[in-house]
């Protein structure tokens, strides 16, 4: 019995064809040699094990069944489950059994392995020819006299010497000459303004109020400019519920035509009859002008020509007497062309601090210069409220950003135009995919769900199979 | 008569300006590296007068530049930089996608370089036109020296812009050119006389500071690696004007602490705790501006003998506060700025050090019996000592502001200091000058007269106290009050020792200022009769308007004094029920 159950067969991956010889014979003897020999060498020691009694190969431990029975004794056995069980905060720390490990991308050598001796001595042959040979210690002196500049050229640009060391007698012309206006300033602003001085860590009453003050106008202006654009535009053009209607229109339109309506008609009718006609009455020939009437018109008006002539000289004449009425005129047109270059001058004083619109975004300014300080609105001024301001430089808690400062000082003094921040768009939509080797957990789930939805279902479909079952026996029962 | 009929658009300001589209097209080059040329070179976009025809009859909004500015920035040899740039990117995106790690670290290796020596020698041809552009040069330096490395900001050139922040600052010290400091909400203000040039600046207070958003960091990095070169420049010509070693060094070996700091970083490290002189090349510099005198008669106009004891007066004052802290030595408390104070101190001729175990730098320590100022910024101080002053930092701001040294009694800790008026604000002649600086300014003269402001400023203490005594006891006696002043000053050891000392009788001193300021009044009144017929009204209008500004000036001080007045009333009212 053992012989037949024991005894080694083939593999079931050999494939051989049936019809040669080479199959016929077991090719691989030396399990079945291997197994011959230990029977053996078991009869030779004491007997088949297989034919021995069971008591004759084992025996009852006797000897530590005690401390084990005093164990489970001296604790109760949920306990010891406990005991054994790992904690559930380290358990969820465990990678999940059912996952697989995710595969590695193949490095670039991965089939280094693969190459035959034979191929890689071939290799090493070409390596060690002399063009190579020669090749190799090139580059590596390259690389050496490379280090250096390599290293150089690490660092961002540097300082190395005094550029202005000879001011006076390097008065060298540069290759191309720089335009004109080169190096003049696009803003007369300076770098650094300097802060009201209610902005100090421990401000005065007064100065601290005074920059309140200031903050609170600029509030106000910007309340102002939101009302009249909410003038300009929403109320201008509401949204459709308050926009006015055709019934709206009726009404405002014949408001106040109810009571004289009757009166208005009248008028009205007589102006229709009047427009229906011609204005001019028909020419007759009775209406014609006789040759002296014609005549006495001419003379007319050449009397009135010849006294309109007379009167201009005259006037002419006595202008002399107008000269102080002139004089005033002149003075007073004077004294505006006055008033408006004085305007105009202080305009263009102003103009150097002005930003000027360099983009489509536009930089909302409003300069108000003020005594001392040059005042620019568009940014909220930093300050502190009252119940902010801290006794000590060690609670004191700072306003603002001074990268943000510097980059509005720069757009303000026109050195770089206003710029928004562009978003960055996707062409296309991300795909997501799933690793094949996660699927598994999320498969259990998917199945779970769908079991459940199953389950509603059936019970929905039963609902409705009752409810049709009730219709059709009322039906039958009409009948 | 006939001609050629003239075309639209062919000339004028339509050829004079180019849009900023058609100067990219032109250089070839892309947004962003046409930015940072503009950048480098100091080309600004311009906006034109006439912008429908500028912009061939359209009216939108462009950004425009001149065309002589693009055909100069066409020359410079950074253009071929930056399209090198341009090919060397592309060839690394590939490399680096390819996986060829050879062929990239080839390519890493020739990384393009380009060198803004030219550009910086053709933006400033003088010193003095650099010195120009320092304000912007250190606002930046400064507030990229304490960004923590990001994606966007390289950590060199966080590092550059520090070492060049601490070069200037030491240079600061040596030439003692701090003028003023303004310790505001957003930073402290600095500034500083350099070679004539006021240069003022912002450093951001030390704290840990949300970065804005809404900032395009691309321009300003391109700022801050511009503005750092030029600083290197700037500080190299200062340095060997100055005739200290470039760059700086110790004057003496300090022993490596590795608790502190890497071995490579000591003497960094140590330079930028500000404490430590920096070597000087030896030869000894000229000692004209410490004379008054001489560096009056430097000036422009010496004829004008007005403008020369003006002169003399200034330069008496700055050179009071470049030794304002001479002898002195100060001792800061943990939890004091501790870089700012060192530097003001230090430009003023005074020694900082600090607890050893706060940072490298710290020369001497707590136990040291010649420190003669501590500075604390808390409420109370344990361990007092007598041999020394005990005040808040802000004492030594406004000292150097007013350009003495203030009596700290105001300052001690514990005590809510004066306001600290900014040095920014000065009052013109006959303009209203606000309640909180004439006490600042009566403090400064504090000094000279004290008894004299004792009886001038009686009743106002006599308010300030019962403000504070209030709550305590509500009766009390002016003589009581007296009695406890001096008992506080007994407790003051300096206090003592100045009543105490026996001085010598001196010369009666003549008032420089007041006997200038007769002079001047008389060479007004002099010179108002010698005003032309001419320009008499336009002098009368300016005089008229100056009389209404004093006039509204009286009128707040009155109404400031009425309102004294009132509420000293309502206050004894209140007393006596």
């Amino acid at each position: 019995m053992a012989d037949q159950h024991n005894a080694p067969k083939l593999s079931k991956k050999r494939k051989l064809g049936k019809n040669k010889k080479k199959s016929w014979c077991v090719s691989k003897v030396d399990d079945i040699e291997e197994f011959l020999e230990d029977e053996r060498q078991q009869i030779r020691t004491g007997g088949l094990v297989a034919e021995k009694a069971d008591d004759v190969l084992f025996v009852v431990d006797t000897s530590s069944s005690k401390t084990t029975a005093d164990l489970s004794e001296k604790e109760p056995q949920a306990k010891r489950r406990r005991k054994d069980k790992p904690l559930k905060c380290l358990a969820l720390l465990q990678p999940d059994p059912h996952s697989k490990a995710v595969r590695k991308s193949d490095g670039p050598n991965f089939q280094k392995g693969k190459r035959t001796n034979r191929i890689l001595d071939r290799l090493r042959a070409r390596s060690q020819s002399q063009t190579r040979l020669k090749a190799a210690e090139e580059s590596r002196k390259y690389a050496e006299s490379r280090r250096d500049v390599v290293e150089s050229q690490k660092q961002l640009p540097v300082t190395a010497e005094d550029l202005w060391a000879n001011d006076d007698v390097d008065k060298k012309t540069f290759s191309v000459k720089p335009p004109k206006k080169y190096r003049k300033k696009p803003s007369a602003l300076p770098a650094t303004l300097v802060p009201h001085p209610g902005a100090s860590a421990n401000p005065s009453y007064d100065d601290h109020q005074a920059l309140l003050l200031e903050a609170h106008n600029v509030e106000i202006k910007k309340e102002k400019e939101k009302k009249r654009l909410y003038n300009a535009l929403d109320a201008k053009f509401p949204n459709k519920a308050d926009a006015p209607n055709e019934s709206t229109y009726l009404t405002e339109m014949s408001a106040g035509l109810v009571s004289d309506s009757e009166e208005e008609k009248e008028e009205d009718d007589e102006e229709s009859q009047n427009t229906s006609l011609s204005v001019n009455p028909p020419v007759r020939r009775e209406d014609r002008k006789t040759k002296k009437q014609r005549r006495v018109e001419m003379e007319s008006k050449v009397k009135e020509k010849e006294k309109a002539k007379m009167t201009d000289i005259k006037q002419r004449e006595n202008k002399v007497l107008r000269i102080p009425t002139i004089k005033a005129e002149i003075n007073k047109n004077e004294r505006k062309q006055r008033d408006r270059a004085e305007l105009k001058r202080k305009k263009k004083e102003l103009e150097p601090f002005k930003t000027k619109r360099l983009n489509s975004i536009k930089y909302p300014l409003h300069i108000s210069i003020s005594f001392l300080f040059i005042i620019f609105e568009e940014q909220d001024l930093a300050l502190k409220l009252s119940t902010e301001l801290v006794g000590s430089y060690r609670e004191l808690k700072p306003e603002g950003h001074l990268l943000k400062d510097i980059y509005k000082s720069v757009q303000r003094r026109n050195i770089v135009e206003p710029r928004v921040k562009q978003k960055v768009k996707r062409k296309y939509k991300l795909k997501t995919f799933e690793k094949k080797g996660h699927k598994a957990v999320t498969r259990v789930v998917v199945h779970v769900v769908a079991a459940a939805a199953v389950a509603v279902i059936v019970v929905v479909v039963a609902v409705i199979v009752v409810v049709v079952a009730a219709a059709v026996v009322e039906v039958v029962l009409d009948y | 008569m006939g001609g050629t009929k003239k075309k639209k658009f062919e000339r004028g300001s339509a050829t004079a300006f180019v849009s900023r589209n058609k100067a990219l097209k032109k250089l070839q080059l892309s947004l962003g590296d046409f930015r940072a040329l503009c950048i480098f070179k100091g080309i600004y976009p311009v906006e034109p007068l006439h912008k429908k025809k500028v912009n061939k009859g359209s009216t939108a909004v462009k950004t425009f530049y001149n065309l002589k500015d693009i055909q100069f920035l066409a020359h410079d040899n950074l253009i071929t930089k930056f399209r090198e740039k341009k090919h060397y990117l592309r060839r690394l995106k590939k490399a680096v996608a390819k996986k060829n790690t050879y062929a990239e670290s080839i390519i890493r290796d020739n990384k393009p370089v380009y060198s803004l020596k030219h550009v910086m020698k053709e933006r400033y041809p003088t010193f003095t036109d650099a010195l120009r552009d320092l304000d912007d040069c250190l606002n930046l330096c400064f507030v990229f020296a304490t960004f923590p490395h990001s994606q966007r900001i390289k950590v060199d050139l966080v590092q550059l812009c520090r070492r060049r922040t601490v070069e200037f600052q030491h240079y600061v010290i040596a030439a003692k050119a701090l003028r003023k400091v303004f310790v505001s909400i957003k930073g402290i203000y600095y500034q500083a006389d350099i070679k004539g040039e006021t240069i003022t600046w912002v450093v951001s207070h030390k704290r840990g500071y949300e970065h804005p958003q809404d900032v395009d960091y691309k321009i300003m990095e391109t700022f801050a690696e511009y503005n750092s070169v030029l600083l290197g420049h700037i500080n190299i010509k200062l340095y060997s004007d100055s005739h200290l070693v470039y760059p700086p060094q110790l004057n003496e070996y300090v022993s490596h602490d590795p608790a502190k700091c890497l071995e490579g970083d000591i003497v960094d490290e140590h330079l930028a705790s500000l404490a430590p002189h920096i070597r000087t090349t030896g030869e000894h510099p000229d000692e004209v501006e410490d004379d008054p005198e001489v560096d009056a008669m430097n000036a422009v106009n010496v004829d004008d003998p007005e403008y020369i004891e003006r002169s003399k007066v200034e330069a008496a004052a700055v050179h009071r506060l470049q030794n304002l802290f001479k002898g002195c030595k100060f001792f800061l408390n943990r939890e004091v700025p501790r870089e700012e104070l060192t530097f003001v101190i230090r430009c003023c001729g005074g020694e900082a050090s600090w607890d050893r175990s706060l940072g490298v730098g710290a020369t001497y320590s707590d136990s040291d019996d010649s420190i003669t100022h501590h500075i604390i910024d808390r409420p109370t101080v344990s361990n007092q000592r007598l041999d020394r002053t005990y005040i808040q930092p802000q004492w030594v701001f406004d000292s150097i502001n007013a350009r003495m040294l203030l009596p700290p009694q105001e300052y001690f800790p514990g005590i809510p200091c004066p306001p600290h008026l900014s040095p920014f604000v000065e009052e013109k002649e006959g303009e209203y000058v606000p309640e909180e600086k004439v006490k600042f300014l009566k403090r400064m003269k504090g000094e000279m007269e004290e008894e004299e402001e004792e009886s001038d400023g009686e009743d106002d203490e006599e308010a300030e106290e019962s403000e504070d005594e209030d709550n305590e006891e509500a009766v009390q006696q002016v003589g009581q009050k007296r009695k406890r002043n001096t008992s506080e000053a007994a407790e003051e050891p300096e206090k003592k020792t100045v009543k105490m000392a026996v001085s010598e009788g001196s010369i009666e001193k003549v008032d420089k200022q007041k006997a200038l300021a007769r002079q001047q009044a008389e060479e007004r009144r002099l010179g108002e009769m010698m005003i032309p017929k001419k320009h008499k009204r336009l002098y009368h209008k300016i005089m008229t308007s100056r009389k209404k500004s004093s006039q509204e000036t009286m009128k707040l001080k009155e109404k400031k004094e009425k309102l004294k007045a009132a509420q000293k009333k309502s206050k004894k009212k209140k007393e006596k029920v």
